[in-house]
């Protein structure tokens, strides 16, 4: 963490403003996961019965858990095939960084425009019973709409040097 | 055209943009050249949340990570030295026998590495294996267990197929079992030659041993007999598994602070290291793939790809041999490429008849079939037990391939083995 | 001068009576007309489950499909009440009524964007489960599936006091291996052709509903066709629809006997009062018409069909 507060220019502060609430919706949900499930067994096994809606939310819950890991993953490590970066050397990997990272917000981009258009579409269409697990399927163009801009903080903050990498 | 954008992206992934980036980039321009609406894509995503053993993935990451950063590696490392440490390799062939197991009853879901690789790496460093050999045993282990019960790949392809799912398992059972051997010999072997210390055997350190991990233990058997006994569901002992890990760290062997370490209140690192953030950057970063990856998969059975190539395979097989080799070939392409589950439901409808015409068993192609598929985990690209392993070990999936190489090659063998010996899927017809 | 493929899905698999019927359609039509319209098939779910090819169908992917009653929800809701629970007990009183109800069905398909070829059947809807069960108090101890997305079954279980566990139809043969669920709804024919009977040794001997399905292709598509290939598919698609409708009332009956074959034991009809069962019946009916599923009057006008039928005989 120390490796970002030294950075004190204005994108790194939303970066790491943006992470901190990112981090804390992961938790949460999480948490709420886990709590809900365990729920879920007591009442189904030793009372037969369940919360209503429960399973849905669960099933939501995972997607707002693990997209919100991947968002988080931008500033860590997200799963890459380098295989040719081992042969670049040093100055050229931290050159290639910022186009990397704005190729990254391009697709993300393109991604978010989609999924906006189709979760208005999904949410507009389902019947008023249902509009809540619509609404849950919001986190398709959130995900895409933080991956998109953390991709360009990345790029407008641009490669750390070597000593300030976490971990 | 086509093949212009297909290298530069592989140009660009190998230059290190995301792989979710790259597929994500694919989808786009598959839908774009069938003339299709991106909006497709995120159908196939929503697909991906109704997945029912889904939550599987973040929990067992959650025991996983919960597990790793207590005490549980060093209790079990103690235990493990004291009941096996006195024969060669004797660790590794734990490890494999575990990781067999926790493949199975997480449905061969990729998880066995997120949740027992933290653990099981370390202790295999400590007992002094190499960086390579560890970290190839432990990449070849995250997918060994496919073929045993319970397993969801086998009752997918049981379901593909319409075969028995009973006899699926029994005639899986003989080559998982051969498999494990070979390995297990092999790490004997590895085990000798690294000269790994051996262990006096003694009662008295076991006793204080087991005292120390009975609750590390209990785990492994709660699962077994909440499982194979039919008490609970794979999601159920998923989120039992993340709550009993908390419970034991937390309450048990107080290893874990409840507030500044699970969710990571600290002074000034606010949430940025708990441990509820961590396992859900290890599932995020899995599951991101697999949303996009569906999209892409999605695009070929539109576009019929995977039938078309058989037909083009039908026109020159002629004999039995012949098309076993051939079948080996495109399945190991088809491991390379695409992940387990989607690769059963497109492809074994379109070889099934095939397989019938040059008189081939269901049962025996289906062994087949997820024994070329087993060794798909471990091939890239999309490999995922490389994902993973690159993932919870933080090294590039090229070496984490290469460490794997030896073990790759014994499961060639055995993958020939298991393809011209039908007897030992069959034995019991 | 113009060809036209029509990409068509279904959950039915390859080589199944539905898939070798439609298959035979398919032939049909691109014989009669000299080629110029053709299918492309995903059968099996390759498509994703009913409610994923419908929105592959809204966005172009797919032109048409062979849908449940689950999809047939999402498209014009009111036809489900030819299958609501425990209202009609045989394919008598099914057809008189659904013959009063078809000129609206067929309307409200097409003001929803599609246009329905030809109306089928999966069959009285029984239930599937590893332990037997007597009566709606033992059902309500069982892990049944709901079919996720499902309001009508929703409804019904809501009314019961059951809380379902909703599934895609495409995880329900897995989750009985692992227990999730313990019981499944469905016709015989459909328990057979998705091998969920291997895991369930009992089915009730009362039926529960009358499973719905239609064949049905995207206004967008349909709208462009020359009028010559309009009425070839529709006529083509009406008569498959009859020839699909008698199978499968025969394939039931045979699968009944098949399944006992089988080791399926049927346990008897409830011991439940038919007031409960019709209270329950009622009280979901009331639900469905309050969020306008099954709008009352639609309701009503079954019901009055139903009535109707059952004077004249
Ligand atoms: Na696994
Ligand atoms: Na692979």
């Amino acid at each position: 963490m120390e490796a970002y507060t030294r950075n004190r220019s204005l994108f790194a502060k939303i970066e790491s403003k943006l992470t901190r609430i990112e981090s804390l919706i992961a938790s949460i949900s999480m948490v709420i996961m886990l709590v809900l499930s365990l729920l879920e067994i007591i009442l189904r096994n030793f009372f037969h019965t369940g919360i209503p809606g429960a399973s849905i939310l669960i099933q939501y819950l995972v997607l707002w858990v693990s997209f919100f890991g991947a968002i988080l993953a931008v500033r860590e490590r997200h799963i890459k095939i380098d295989v040719a970066i081992a042969f670049v050397n040093d100055i050229w990997r931290r050159r290639l960084e910022r186009p990397i990272f704005l190729f990254s917000t391009l697709v993300c981009g393109i991604l978010f425009w989609h999924a906006s258009r189709f979760w208005w579409d999904e949410w507009a269409s389902s019947n008023p019973d249902e509009r809540w697990v619509a609404a849950l399927g919001i986190i398709f163009p959130v995900t895409f709409c933080l991956l998109m801009l953390h991709f360009a903080l990345r790029a407008i903050i641009g490669p750390r040097s070597p000593k300030r990498v976490v971990k | 055209m086509t093949a212009t954008i297909v290298i530069m992206l592989l140009a660009l992934a190998a230059l290190g943009v995301p792989l979710f980036i790259i597929i994500g980039a694919g989808g786009l321009v598959a839908v774009w050249s069938a003339g299709l609406d991106p909006a497709v894509l995120m159908i196939e995503m929503m697909r991906l949340a109704t997945s029912p053993n889904l939550m599987a993935i973040p929990l067992f990451t959650l025991a996983g990570v919960v597990l790793s950063k207590g005490g549980a590696p060093e209790r079990l490392i103690k235990l493990f030295t004291a009941g096996f440490g006195w024969m060669p390799g004797g660790l590794a062939v734990v490890v494999l026998i575990t990781c067999a197991f926790f493949t199975a009853l997480s449905g061969a879901s990729g998880v066995t590495i997120l949740a027992l690789g933290g653990l099981l790496y370390p202790m295999l460093l400590r007992e002094g294996y190499t960086k390579r050999f560890s970290l190839g045993l432990l990449t070849s282990s995250g997918s060994l267990g496919l073929l045993f019960p319970p397993s969801m790949v086998v009752l997918l392809y049981g379901i593909v197929a319409g075969v028995n799912i009973e006899q699926m398992f029994k005639a899986g059972f003989i080559p998982g079992v051969i498999l494990l051997t070979m390995l297990a010999l092999y790490s004997i072997f590895a085990g000798h030659k690294l000269e790994i210390k051996k262990h006096p055997f003694s009662w008295k350190v076991l006793k204080r041993a087991i005292r120390h991990g009975v609750w590390d233990l209990l785990l492994p058997v709660g699962i077994i007999v909440g499982l194979l006994g039919g008490y609970v569901t794979v999601t159920e002992a998923a989120t039992c598994t993340a709550a009993y890990a908390i419970f034991l760290e937390m309450v048990i062997h107080r290893d874990l602070n409840p507030i500044t370490q699970m969710p990571g209140f600290g002074k000034d690192r606010s949430l940025l290291e708990g441990i509820f953030r961590e396992a859900s950057v290890l599932s995020g970063s899995l599951m991101i793939i697999l949303s996009v990856a569906m999209g892409l998969t999605n695009s070929m059975i539109d576009a019929q790809i995977p039938m078309k190539v058989m037909a083009l395979l039908e026109q020159d097989v002629t004999s039995k041999m012949q098309f076993l080799m051939l079948l080996n070939l495109f399945l190991l392409l088809v491991g390379a490429v695409m992940d387990i589950f989607s690769a059963t439901i497109v492809i074994v409808p379109l070889i099934l008849p095939l397989a019938h015409r040059f008189g081939v068993d269901p049962i025996h192609l289906g062994i087949i079939f997820l024994a070329n598929l087993e060794i798909g985990y471990m091939t890239p690209p999309v490999g995922i037990n490389l994902f993973l392993a690159s993932q919870r070990f933080k090294e590039p999936m090229l070496s984490l391939f290469r460490a794997s190489l030896p073990f790759l090659f014994i499961m060639l063998l055995w993958l020939i083995m298991v393809t011209y010996v039908p007897t030992l899927s069959l034995w019991w017809q | 001068d113009d060809t036209y493929i029509l990409k068509f899905a279904t959950l039915a698999p390859a080589g199944s009576t539905w898939m070798n019927v439609i298959k035979a359609w398919s032939e049909k039509v691109s014989k009669e007309s000299q080629g110029r319209l053709q299918f492309k098939f995903y059968p099996g779910g390759v498509s994703g489950d009913e409610p994923d090819m419908l929105r592959k169908i809204k966005y172009g992917q797919l032109n048409g499909a062979a849908i449940t009653g689950h999809g047939i929800g999402n498209i014009y809701s009111p036809a489900r009440v030819l299958e609501m629970p425990f209202l009609f007990r045989t394919y008598a009183e099914v057809d008189y009524v659904r013959a009063k109800l078809m000129p609206e069905i067929q309307a409200g398909f097409r003001k929803n964007d599609y246009e329905l070829l030809g109306w089928m059947e999966v069959g009285f809807v029984r239930i599937f489960s590893k332990t037997p069960i007597n009566s709606m108090a033992e059902l309500k101890k069982h892990r049944i599936w709901l079919w996720e997305g499902d309001p009508l079954a929703t409804a019904f279980f809501a009314a019961s006091g059951i809380s379902p566990i909703p599934l895609p139809i495409t995880e329900v043969f897995t989750s009985l291996s692992t227990g999730l669920i313990d019981t499944t709804l469905a016709p015989p024919l459909g328990a057979i052709a998705l091998q969920w009977f291997t895991k369930t040794p009992y089915m009730t001997e009362d039926a529960m509903a009358d499973g719905i399905g239609g064949l049905v292709v995207s206004s967008k598509f349909f709208n462009k066709l020359p009028k010559d290939l309009q009425g070839l598919l529709q006529r083509t698609g009406n008569e498959v629809s009859q020839q699909l409708l008698t199978e499968t009332r025969k394939d039931n009956e045979k699968s009944v006997a098949v399944l006992q074959k089988n080791g399926i034991t049927v346990t008897p009809a409830w011991k439940e009062s038919e007031t409960e069962i019709n209270s329950i019946r009622d009280r979901a009916a009331a639900d469905l018409a309050k969020s306008n599923y099954i709008p009352a009057e639609v309701y009503d006008r079954a019901r009055k069909a139903l009535v109707e039928f059952h004077q004249k005989k």
